[in-house]
């Protein structure tokens, strides 16, 4: 017990009294071996030194003095320390100043009012002090100062020493503002949730301060070898460059903490003050500091977010002006593909017109006839043109409005067939509508003739004269009425069904005699379906001909 | 001498009427309705000048010209696009793969007929 605590209070005594204020500029000048001796040295003679005092002191008051009262005695004194501490955890106000004169104060009061008496009559053997006080003044009685006489000496001392240390600790607090860098970790201390992370890898600090520096002074108290160690384990351990000029605050922690380790605190704190030349700045700077990154770093993240939308907008853009671009050439081509397909009529009625005109030729009358009959073909074929061109771009711009009504669909279907029977009557084609059943559903009747007129004109021009058969049927699917037109023609390729319903898709394989379709007839067929919510596809399935499936959902009602 | 002309396009209306006009001028007729008729009727004749559409199915006019070119008995043939693709562009582009003439739809019978006889001259 008495070594433990003779050590401990060597290490305090060699720590914060001796180094810090008696050896310091001695140890900042010398070699580190030295100085470790110095400090080892400096280490037993305080342990010596305690060792003998404390001897002293139990050979003269021992005998007067109880432990109880040795304890009480260093109550009080060690009490003084209590009005700075325990305010200054709560007040950003108080001041070193203030802290080290109520200290001091408190510190003699006790000596006055309770170690002085003691000793006297220990050595006198009168108590005419105790009696009469100092100079015979009845108000500086040691155990009734100021004529308090009721408390018991111990108790009388620490009210008045804390009572005084407590007002000059307010007093001087008051009156001398502590400076910067006392107020600063006052503030942090007092308001530490703010500055834990300030306190820790503090980046804010200005302040200037050489690696180079701080490393001599490592090495002369850790040695070489330690200190290099630490640098290079602290530079690993923040990424740092190894070559590193200037320390940051990091590192001034770090190397305080180090030295702390070998010589305390107190003259760590020295020592590494001694090397950095600090800029004065206050708390409130370091606030604004501390703002201003973190609007900076909220002002970067911003323009991050910024940038990113930026190049999501402008890629968006690109794809947008892409498929506008696309959108143009399909156009262009649409457009080209309706200016060819215009010309054509009009080409073959030209050149027959004039050919017929020639009142100097002497024409045959059956290829008089041809050409008459060419001209109106093709004068049909440009009416029938123009108006899919029409319907395929309102269709497609949606400016077309269906006229829906509920209607059988059996009469739609015995319609369209009537429509188109003198057509497969000349090529000796039978139409079927094989459901007999009315049903009635809700659509614009004059679209979906058209949407059956194409397909069996399709169904037609694809069958072969006279075998040639096109059947028509529905049935009712999954909430939809499914219609098919089958025929017994030559089918389309594999190859082509994907593009049927293409505008101007034409097929490579179409091996018919020209006029045909205008390349528009599915296309028109596709839209008008869709517009009713309902669906068109060409059957893969089947072995031979063609087989053309829509659907018309029954519950659709506008 | 009589002429062979070879033409090609997949409009029998229009072919009906050139037919007509360039017979009545002496011509000896071919008819193509796309490339790869042309290929089999050059197997057997060398007309002197082939008519040309583009816009047909299967093998467009771009492609049975690199094939007439790629033939060595038709090396005096002359070659004349009739096409409704008038921009300055696909004229630029027809002449450019080695036709003679660009000749534009929709046309006057008597104009083309000229203008054949003046190449062929």
């Amino acid at each position: 017990m008495v070594v433990v605590s003779t050590l401990a209070l060597s290490t305090m005594v060699s720590n914060n009294l001796i180094i810090p204020y008696g050896f310091l500029e001695k140890f900042i000048r010398s070699q580190t071996e030295r100085n470790e001796r110095y400090i080892k040295n400096i280490r037993r003679i305080s342990i010596f030194s305690i060792i003998i005092i404390a001897y002293f002191f139990y050979i003269s008051f021992s005998r007067e003095l109880s432990l109880y009262s040795i304890g009480l005695i260093s109550f009080t004194i060690i009490a003084q320390l209590a009005p700075s501490f325990f305010i200054g955890l709560f007040w950003n106000r108080g001041s070193s100043k203030g802290a080290i004169i109520g200290i001091i104060l408190g510190f003699f009061i006790t000596v006055y009012t309770l170690i002085l008496p003691f000793t006297l009559a220990a050595y006198s053997g009168t108590d005419d002090f105790t009696q009469y006080g100092l100079y015979g003044i009845a108000a500086l009685k040691p155990y009734a100062l100021f004529g308090i006489d009721f408390l018991s000496p111990p108790a009388h001392a620490f009210f008045w020493s804390i009572l005084f240390n407590l007002l000059a600790y307010l007093f001087f607090s008051l009156m001398f503002k502590g400076n910067y860098r006392e107020r600063n970790y006052a503030e942090m201390f007092v308001d530490s949730r703010n500055f834990s992370a300030l306190q820790d890898s503090a980046l804010v600090w200005k302040g200037e301060a050489y690696v180079a520096d701080i490393k001599t002074m490592l090495v002369r108290f850790l040695g070489e070898k330690k200190a290099t160690r630490a640098l290079k384990l602290f530079f690993a351990k923040y990424k740092l460059p190894v070559d590193t000029q200037l320390a940051d605050a990091r590192l001034i922690n770090f190397s305080e903490k180090l030295l702390t380790g070998s010589i305390g605190s107190a003259s760590a704190k020295i020592l590494i003050d001694s090397v950095v030349k600090e800029e004065q700045i206050s708390l409130t700077e370091v606030l604004r500091i501390l703002e201003e990154s973190k609007e900076n770093i909220v002002s970067n993240k911003m323009l991050l977010e910024k940038s990113d939308e930026l190049s999501q907008l402008s890629s968006k853009l690109k794809d947008a002006n892409e498929e506008l671009v696309n959108k143009d050439k399909q156009k262009d081509e649409f457009l080209d593909t309706v200016a060819h397909e215009l010309k054509t009529p009009i080409t073959g009625i030209r050149a027959a017109t004039e050919l017929l005109m020639d009142e100097e030729d002497d024409m045959p009358k059956e290829i008089k006839k041809q050409f008459l009959t060419n001209i109106l073909q093709d004068s049909d074929r440009l009416g029938r043109l123009i108006n899919n061109i029409l319907d395929f771009e309102k269709l497609e711009t949606g400016r077309l409005s269906l006229d829906m009504r509920n209607l059988d669909i059996q009469e739609t279907i015995k319609k369209a067939v009537a429509n188109t029977q003198h057509i497969a009557a000349k090529k000796g084609i039978t139409i079927q509508i094989k459901n007999v059943h009315h049903f009635e559903i809700r659509y614009d009747e004059d679209r979906i003739l058209q949407v059956f007129t194409n397909l069996i004109s399709n169904a037609i021009k694809f069958c072969e004269p006279e075998s040639g058969n096109i059947e028509i049927d529905y049935k009712l699917g999954n909430e939809v009425l499914e219609i098919a037109v089958t025929d017994n023609g030559k089918g389309i390729p594999a190859e082509d069904i994907a593009y049927v319903f293409d505008k101007f898709y034409q097929s490579q394989h179409q091996n018919t005699i020209k006029p045909a379709g205008s390349g528009l007839g599915l296309a028109i067929t596709k839209q008008i379906i869709e517009k009713h919510h309902g669906k068109i596809w060409a059957d893969k399935t089947v072995k031979t001909g063609a087989k053309f499936v829509f659907t018309l959902p029954i519950g659709y009602i506008v | 001498m009589m002429y062979k002309i070879l033409i090609v396009d997949d409009e029998p209306n229009i072919v009906m009427s050139l037919e007509y006009a360039f017979k009545k001028k002496g011509f000896e007729v071919f008819i193509a309705r796309d490339g790869s008729e042309v290929i089999s009727i050059v197997e057997n004749t060398v007309p002197d000048i082939i008519l040309l559409d583009i816009m047909m199915p299967n093998i467009d006019g771009y492609q049975t010209l690199k094939l007439i070119k790629s033939k060595k008995s038709l090396e005096a043939t002359k070659i004349a696009f009739l096409t409704a693709k008038n921009k300055a562009s696909d004229i630029e582009k027809g002449l450019k793969l080695g036709a003679d003439k660009y000749l534009i739809k929709p046309f006057s019978v008597k104009k083309i007929v000229s203008e054949i006889l003046e190449l062929l001259e």
